[in-house]
Formats: structure tokens, sequence, C-alpha cells
């Protein structure tokens, strides 16, 4: 049987479909935003460990379904960070947001959406309309904001609007009727990078959160990666191949695409020997300089 | 449906608790409600530690569920809730708006909503705009309940906002004390309101004469045990009288803490697994969970207090860790009695817990947060700790104490030339278990099977830490781990981490021999021959696979609950001095000198009877309690172990033990190799005959 093209690609976040794993990390957060507390959560991870691909698979309707967050009770809604405008503002963002919940309202909530957004300034009391307004038609609002950090760490000059920012967002979902969670994914555990921020007195941002911090594959998710990869391709990878790919990427999932990358090419090109490996392993290291990802 | 095992988190690990879920409190709500409808209608302050639960308090308060419960009609009592940091820039003509614009929307006790849009419509508005709704409430014979949260980011005392704030906070005066009175305020804070308005110069009586006050405790027992019920009622999962036992050792009395803690235990439920043997993983999982509350405690507490957290912290752990970080008694107890009065507080607040006289932070976590902060310190938050001390305490007192910090965070730091080593490998480092002479000792936890380990990092000698040796270490270490018997810790992991060679071995929380000596030796007979039968057993099996252990000694003898020994570190004494002699050229030996065999000392070539000679050792010591090789100094045990004159001092054996026994150890003890038991089969087989000629029936 001919081997067929190199499975292993690494292209952004995964789809839900080819999701792997995460099981714990997965039930913790969906058990948090369902219970009642209705609370919010804060996902940290170093770069490309998939974060964004959690959130992706958290906003798929039917995994949602599955902790009974449906279109009739909860608006999932995925914002990338990185797409603010610089310098940060507080009214830019929530057009910004509001603009992307809009194709969920056909009704007059749609226009009073589109009304907000011309605003010159939009402050916490228009969003508390907005969240009542989501709440009297029986739903809410679950905001996933990925790449977080990137509000947080905005320059000095613009400390001020970061720390405001902050006070009115924990303001908003602690309100009651709770009607707003949010799942933010950031590099950095939210309360290193709240650290340096003074709320004045009042309780800091990170205390509204419970943190799930997303650490490296246990073998078992490597194994099951490898798998679904070489799922008719005809190859495949024995005990000794799956840890030695578990061995050099530490389980950080991107790494172990790229090692498995790099093996399935060795062993397509033919048998493995001592050598090959080794040299498979330096290919490895450079790859790895390359796109500045340190392991461990 | 939704399935079981999808089951909603019923514990709230972050935001106000819903009033569906909300505990205790009885006597704050009573006092608020009693304000409320006394004709006086005072105002109260509320303050407690960070997420002691005022928001959750304010939040219940103005439910209507709860309103109704205690009978407040809603046409009478308006109840506006306004967390202060809701308002961007905060302003007093800002937050009159959020008020208006709040009783507009609400549609609190059906004002005329012409009014309110009429004064809104304004440019700025005034605390007097505000008068003509107080007025209007008064005149319907209402009363308009303010619940504040977070008011201490309206309390600006610096020098730019100081006069803004005292202006804004004299005329929220003047609106609760018109009459007829119609407002009435709950404010929430951090800080005491005392605390936070002495800064500021008013005229006349201060803002905060007005309010009863009120500092939110932690939760009783019988509260914890409410609302664990409450959480677990309709999970189909209960929890036994030790889960909750352990829910209050992990989190003490503090509300968020003790949610954390019974939500980390029924996640473990969840997936089917008993709580009791993963309670170490449970406990690890809270720290991470609860490490970032801990720090806000800390941050909460006064200078004074930080103090005595620490002396307090210092005391215990080096109470539990005996002769290392020993500690004058009589200088902590002068401390406690200085500070009498700040204990009583820290009692209070939950911060601490008293059991007959003896004093310990409380929860355990929170005082191996203090201890770890100490030995995690970079220079700069060491030398803060530092002054505190020394700004708080007598000079020989302080000197004390941080000579105990310092022995602390000296221990890594020496070692890894770093302080912030989280993780060793993929290896999340839970605590410090001790050093030795060879190697420091981590409980660590492994985050791919979520399993503790025990990992130990060598301290190998400079010039042995070539890439050469290191490839040597790794593979000898793997070689040991190929043993595998029911009496040896198994090995599961050797490698090293930027420069560092480390070996993750089987974690095992039972007591070493040695530590089991130093409290009950001697053993009894029987107790002493299952021992050394068990380590015997294990010598025996690691000798026929071809390796000599080289340290047997108490320290790497490890016994479980149910009986069963288990000896650790076999052939690490070899892996530390890589050439095949004995002592490196440092001249430091590898072993510990007590037990070891002659021929080892004299640097020959050894086998395995080198270890049946420390096993006779070690069966000596069980017995009578003491070493037979003992002396003074390193050079005098050498002189008596190894001079030919002197033999054993048997005498030490008491006349309670059997005469064959001597023969037993003298053989085990030879000097000669030859003239040893050359195996411990051999040694185990005349033990065993002794006992039973002794019968059974002793002990
Ligand atoms: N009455 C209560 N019953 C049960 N749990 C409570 C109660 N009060 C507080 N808690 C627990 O404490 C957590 C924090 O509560 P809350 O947000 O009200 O605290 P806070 O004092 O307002 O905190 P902060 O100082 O950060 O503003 C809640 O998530 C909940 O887990
Ligand atoms: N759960 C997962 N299942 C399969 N592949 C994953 C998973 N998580 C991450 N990956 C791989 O890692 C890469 C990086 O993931 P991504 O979500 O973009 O990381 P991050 O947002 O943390 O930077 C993805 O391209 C994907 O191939
Ligand atoms: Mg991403
Ligand atoms: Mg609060």
């Amino acid at each position: 049987m001919p081997i067929g093209i190199n499975p292993f690609w690494i292209d952004g976040p995964v789809p839900p479909s080819r999701f792997i794993g995460r099981k714990r990390e997965l039930t913790k957060t969906f058990s948090q935003l369902t219970g009642p507390g209705q609370g919010s959560v804060a996902i940290s991870g170093p770069r490309c460990t998939g974060k964004t691909s959690v959130l992706h698979y958290i906003a798929a309707p039917e995994i949602a379904a599955e902790w009974d967050l449906t279109e009739d009770n909860a608006l999932i809604s995925l914002f990338d960070c990185q797409l603010v405008d610089h310098p940060f503002n507080i009214t830019a963002f929530w057009r910004q947001v509001l603009n992307l919940l809009r194709p969920h309202f056909q009704d007059s909530m749609g226009e009073g959406l589109q009304k907000l957004c011309q605003q010159e300034q939009i402050s916490n009391a228009d969003i508390e309309m907005i969240l009542d307004a989501v709440h009297e038609r029986g739903q809410r609002l679950i905001l996933l904001l990925d790449n977080f950090e990137r509000l947080i760490r905005t320059q000095v000059a613009n400390e001020t609007v970061t720390r405001d920012f902050l006070s009115q967002l924990r303001a908003l979902i602690n309100r009651r009727p709770r009607t707003l969670s949010l799942v933010v994914t950031t590099d950095e555990p939210l309360e290193e990078l709240c650290q340096t921020i003074d709320f004045g007195g009042a309780s800091p941002f990170p205390n509204s959160f419970m943190s799930v911090r997303l650490k490296g594959f246990s073998d078992q998710e490597i194994d099951e990666l490898i798998e679904n990869a070489l799922s008719g391709t005809g190859m495949t990878f024995d005990e000794h191949d799956r840890r030695h790919i578990s061995r050099l990427s530490r389980g950080h999932p991107m790494l172990a695409l790229l090692a498995g990358h790099l093996l399935f090419e060795a062993k397509a090109a033919g048998p493995m020997t001592a050598e090959n490996f080794q040299a498979m392993e330096a290919r490895f290291r450079e790859e790895v300089k390359k796109v500045g990802l340190g392991v461990g | 449906m939704v399935p079981a095992n999808r089951l909603g988190n019923p514990f709230i690990c972050g935001g106000p608790v819903p009033p569906s879920h909300f505990i205790g409190r009885e006597r704050e709500l009573q006092i608020v409600f009693d304000q409320i409808t006394s004709h006086a209608l005072g105002s109260i302050a509320i303050c407690g530690d960070r997420r002691i639960g005022k928001t959750s308090l304010l939040q219940y308060v103005c439910h209507p569920d709860v309103l109704q419960e205690w009978g407040l009609s809603q046409d009478k009592y308006l109840f506006l809730f306004l967390d202060s940091q809701s308002i961007s820039e905060f302003r007093p003509s800002r937050f009159w708006q959020r008020l208006l614009t709040l009783l507009l929307r609400e549609r609190k006790g059906n004002l005329p909503p012409e009014i309110i849009e009429g004064i809104l419509a304004k440019e700025e508005i005034g605390h007097t705009d505000f008068e003509i709704i107080l007025d209007e409430i008064s005149r319907r014979g209402q009363v308009l309940v303010l619940l504040l949260d977070e008011f201490e980011w309206v309390i600006r005392t610096d020098d730019d906002n100081e006069p803004i704030t005292r202006d804004f906070l004299s005329a929220l005066r003047a609106l609760m004390n018109r009459t007829p009175k119609a407002l009435v305020l709950i404010v929430a804070t951090c800080r005491e309101l005392h605390e936070l308005c002495r800064p500021i110069k008013f005229i006349g009586s201060p803002f905060d004469n007005e309010f009863t006050f009120r500092r939110l405790r932690p939760f009783t027992r019988r509260e914890i045990d409410q609302l664990l019920d409450n959480a677990l009622k309709g999970t189909g999962i209960e929890f036994t009288l030790e889960e909750r036992d352990f829910v209050c050792s992990l989190a003490g009395t503090h509300p968020l803490l003790i949610q954390l803690a019974g939500s980390t235990l029924l996640e473990f439920r969840m997936q089917g697994l008993e709580t009791a043997p993963n309670s170490e993983l449970i406990r690890a999982e809270f720290e991470e969970l609860a490490r970032y509350h801990l720090s806000q405690l800390w941050e909460n507490c006064s200078r004074e207090e930080q103090m005595l957290l620490t002396v307090l912290a210092l005391k215990r752990s080096g109470e539990r860790e005996k002769s290392k970080w020993a500690y004058d008694g009589v200088a902590f107890e002068r401390i406690c009695r200085r500070h009498e009065r700040t204990l009583k507080d820290l009692l209070k607040r939950g911060l601490i817990a008293q059991v007959g006289k003896s004093i310990t932070v409380c929860p355990a976590t929170f005082e191996s947060w203090v201890i770890r902060e100490i030995r995690n310190a970079d220079k700069e938050e060491f030398a803060k700790r530092e002054t505190l001390m020394f700004d708080l305490l007598p000079r020989d007192e302080a000197e004390q104490v941080t000579n105990v910090m310092r022995r602390i965070s000296d221990r890594e730091n020496v070692r890894l030339g770093r302080t912030d080593w989280k993780r060793i490998g993929r290896y999340e480092i839970i605590e410090e278990l001790g050093q030795g002479a060879m190697s420091i000792v981590y409980k660590a936890r492994d985050p791919n099977i979520a399993r503790l380990v025990t990992l130990k990092v060598m301290r190998l000698d400079w010039e042995v830490r070539s890439q050469k040796s290191k490839m040597r270490f790794k593979r000898e270490a793997m070689s040991a781990g190929q043993l595998t018997h029911p009496n040896i810790v198994a090995v599961y992991d050797a490698d090293e981490d930027r420069g560092e060679p480390f070996i993750v071995m089987e974690y095992l929380g039972g007591p070493t021999l040695a530590r089991v000596l130093e409290v009950l030796a001697p053993l009894s007979l029987a107790r002493a021959v299952d021992i050394a039968l068990q380590i015997g057993n294990a010598l025996d099996y690691a000798h026929q696979h071809g390796v000599i252990h080289r340290d047997v000694n108490p320290s790497n003898i490890i016994l479980l609950e149910n009986g069963q020994v288990k000896v650790t570190d076999f052939g690490l004494a070899k892996l530390a001095s890589t050439s095949s002699s004995s002592t490196s050229q440092s001249g430091a030996f590898h072993g510990t000198l007590e037990y070891a065999s002659p021929e080892q000392i004299l640097g020959q070539e050894i086998d395995g009877r080198s270890d049946i000679f420390s096993l006779g050792v070690i069966l000596y010591e069980m017995l009578t309690g003491e070493r037979p090789f003992q002396g003074k100094n390193i050079t005098s045990v050498i002189h008596r172990l190894l001079s030919s004159e002197e033999s054993l001092p048997l005498t030490a054996l008491g006349p309670h033990l059997p005469l064959e026994l001597k023969d037993i150890l003298f053989k085990a003890m030879a000097k000669d190799p030859d003239q040893r038991y050359q195996t411990c089969a051999e040694l185990g087989e005349d033990l065993r005959k002794m006992i039973s000629s002794r019968g059974s029936g002793e002990e």
C-alpha cells in the first residue's frame, strides 16, 4: 500500500471535528459556566498549546448542546482580542463585540444594537441594557475572548484605560441577574498579567474567574492525536515511536504534530535506524528554534 | 437531557453566590433589615477580607424573594444595587446620572419617569438634582436603599481628588440626614470605612460617623456543613465525615476556599475516584486554585499581622523538621504575648487557629503558602520580609527569625542557583521533602497522568557533571530502575533539566526508618526481624540482577502503613561518584559512613556482601537504638570499624534478647567479607530459626 501525503499538518486552531483530548479542562470550563454560579473561566497556556482550539470547540453548537447550552438559552460568541484597534479604548471594544452579536438579533434589538454602535461612547449602562434585554428573552450571553492578554498588556500611557475596562467588565459579570459569562484565554495566567494593575482598593479583576491551565498532552492524548492523523494512510507508529514523540514535544500539541510530521517523512523514506532517529531529532530541534517555541 | 457527568459545578468558584446558594450571615441580615425598617433609617458599612462574601450579601439583601421573605414591600422600599466600579473614571456627576438611569430603567416604585428624564437631560447633574428625586420618594412614603459595592473606588484621597471626595461624601451624608428621612446606604469595602475616611478633612462630623459597622467573619463549622449539603443536594453524591473534615483542613473557614475545596473533592468523586487515597493529589489541585486568593488574604493583612503569620508558620515547620531549624520557644512566647491583640484579630478573621495553647496559621494551606513565599522570594522580596522583622521585633528576636528564613530560602538557592523553579522537567514541584548529602528530594506531580512522584535532583560534584557522565548517570539510573520488586521503590524516569540531572520515583507517604528509630527505637524483636527480612529480600533480588546498593542506611528505607518495607536509592551512591573508587577526588565519601562496610571505606572492590554488612548495622540499631560504630568524629568511626582488635560492643544487647542474636550479628558484620553471610537469604534463615525457637508467643 503506497504511503499517502503527510497527514500531520499545522494550520491554526483545529476545527472541532479534529479536536482531541482536553476532557478535564473542558469539563471544568463547562461546569463552571453551567453551574448555579454561572461563573467565568480564565484559560491560560503558552503559545500554541491549543487555547484557540478549545474556544472553537466550546463554541461549536453540538458540543455546547451536550451541556444544555442551545440557541434558546445562550448566545455564545467568540471574539479575538487581537482584532481590537490600537491604542485600545473601551468603546471600540464594545462596538466590535456588538457588531459580532448583531446577526443573533433579527428583531428590533438588532436595530438597537446598530444605533448603539454609532454612539460616540458606549458605557456600562448601555451594555447593561443589552444584557437585560438578553435576559428578558430567556437567554444568557457567553463571550469567548481569545488572546485577552492583548487588552491587558497595553502601553503604560493607557494603564488607566485598562484598569477601567477590567473594572467595568468585572462589574458586568458579577451583576444580577447573571447574564454575562466570560471565557478568556491568555498566554500567562490572568492573575500574573493583572499583578501590576492598581484596582484602587477594589476587588481585582481575576477574582471573578476560575482558572484553568492548559498543560501538555498526556501520553494517551498524544496517542489519540497520532492515531487520528495516521488513519487511512497505511502508516503505523509503534509504542516506541509514539513515546519518542511524547518525549520530544513534552506533550506540547503543536510540537507533537511537528515531530509526527518529521517522523512520518523519515519513515516513508525507508526503514528507521538509530541514525535516522537522530537526524529526525536534529531537524525537530532546528524547526522548533525556527518557530521560536521553547520546550518546557 | 444533560447526563449526570455533565452537571454544572454546584460550588460557586468566583463571583457572588446566587440567592439559592447563599449560606449564613443571619446576624448581618437581621441588622440590615432592622435598620431599614426602624424609624432612624440607619445606614450600614459592611467590611471584610477579600472574597469573604460582601457582594454576595448585598445582592442577597436586594433579591425580590428575600425581601418578600422578610416582609418588605417593594412598593415601599426601592432597592438599588450599584457596583461603584461600573462607573468609569468616577466623578460625582456620573454617579448621580448612573443612579437616575437605574431608577428609570428598573422602574422602581413607579416613580414618575418625566421627573427623572427631565434631570437626565441636563448637562451636569449634581446632588441637588438628586434631592428632587428624594423629595418625591419621601412624599410618596417610600425609602430608597442604595447598596454600594466596592465603595473604595469612590473614596480617592490623593491630593487631586481629596476635595472632590470630601464634597461628594458630605453631599451623600446631607442626603442621608434630610428629614423626613428617605435614604439608606449600605456600603461594602474591604478595609474599614473609618480607615478609608481618615485622610479626608471633613468640615464638621465625618462621613463614617453615620454608619453601623459590621465585619464579615469566616464561616462556622455548622455553616460549612450547610454549604456542603446545599451544594451537593441533587448531585447524588454525599461527603463522608472524613471528607468534610478534609475540606476544613484544606480550606479553614473562609467561604470561597471552602467552595474551592468542595469543588475539587467533588470533581474526584464525579470521576468515580476515592478521595482518601488521592488526598495528596486533591491537596495539590486545591493549592493551585487557592494560591491567588491566599496571596490576597496576605496582602490584606497589616505589617504586624504579616510578621506574626510569618513567625507562626516558621515555628510550625521548624517543629515539623525538628532539629533542622530549631527555634527558641521563649522568644516565640514573648512575641505572642506582646502581640496578643493582633493575634486575637487574626483568630477572628480565621487566619489562625488555636487548639489548647498551640496557635497555628489557618488553613494549613495558608501556612505552606507563607513558607513557600519565603522560599521562592527573590532578593528584593526577601529583603522586604527581613525588614518587616527588624522593624517590628527587637533585634535579637528579629535575628533569630530571619536566620530561620535565610536557612529555608538558601537551601534551594545554593543548590539550584535560582529560586523560581516551579517545575523540573515536566514535573510540578509541590514541596521539598528533605535534603541529603547527594540530593534534594521533592514531592512533585506528573501532570501527564496526574500522579504524585518523588523527584530527586542529584547534587553531583562539579567535575562529575560533564556531558559524558550525565549520559552515564541517566543510563545507570535507568538500569537501577529496571528493578521491580515489592520491596524496592520503583523508578519511573531519569532525565535532566537545565543541566540538573534528576530521578523520578514512586511517591510513598510513609516515614523513613531513620525517622521511626529517632522516636521509637529500640524496636521489638519481631518488628526488627520483619523489617530486616524485607530489606534482605530487596537486596538479594538486586544483587541477583547485578545491582549493588552501596548506601543501605535507615534513611533509604521507607515503612508503609501496611507494614511493607521499601528500599530506595539503589546504586545512587555509585552515580554520585563516577570514578569507580568510592571516594571522589574531593575526598567526599558517597555513602553513609556509620553503615559502610570496611572494604567500602578502604575503597576496595565491593560486591553485594558490602550491603549485607550495612543491613547488619541496621539490625543492630533497630534492636538497641544505638549504632555499633559510633564515634565523636569520622576518624574515630573509621578507626573502630577497621581496627581488628575492637570487636562489636554486643553488651549493649539487653538480656531480653536471645543469645543466638549475638552470633547472627557477628556474622553479618564480620570485617572479612568471606566470613560474612554470603546472601541475605542465609541471614534470613538464621533469623527465622531464632524467632521460631523462641516460640511465637513472644511480644
Ligand atoms: N454567604 C455565602 N454563602 C456561600 N458562599 C459564599 C457566601 N459568601 C461568599 N461565598 C463564597 O465566596 C465567594 C466570594 O464572594 P463575594 O464575591 O461575595 O466576595 P466579596 O467579599 O464581594 O469579594 P471581593 O472582595 O473580591 O469583592 C463566592 O464565590 C462564594 O464562593
Ligand atoms: N485539542 C487539540 N486537538 C488537536 N490538535 C490540537 C489541539 N490543541 C492544539 N492543537 C494543535 O496545536 C496547534 C495550535 O493550537 P492553537 O489553538 O492555535 O493554540 P493557541 O491558541 O494556544 O496558540 C493547532 O494548529 C493544532 O494543530
Ligand atoms: Mg490562539
Ligand atoms: Mg465583591
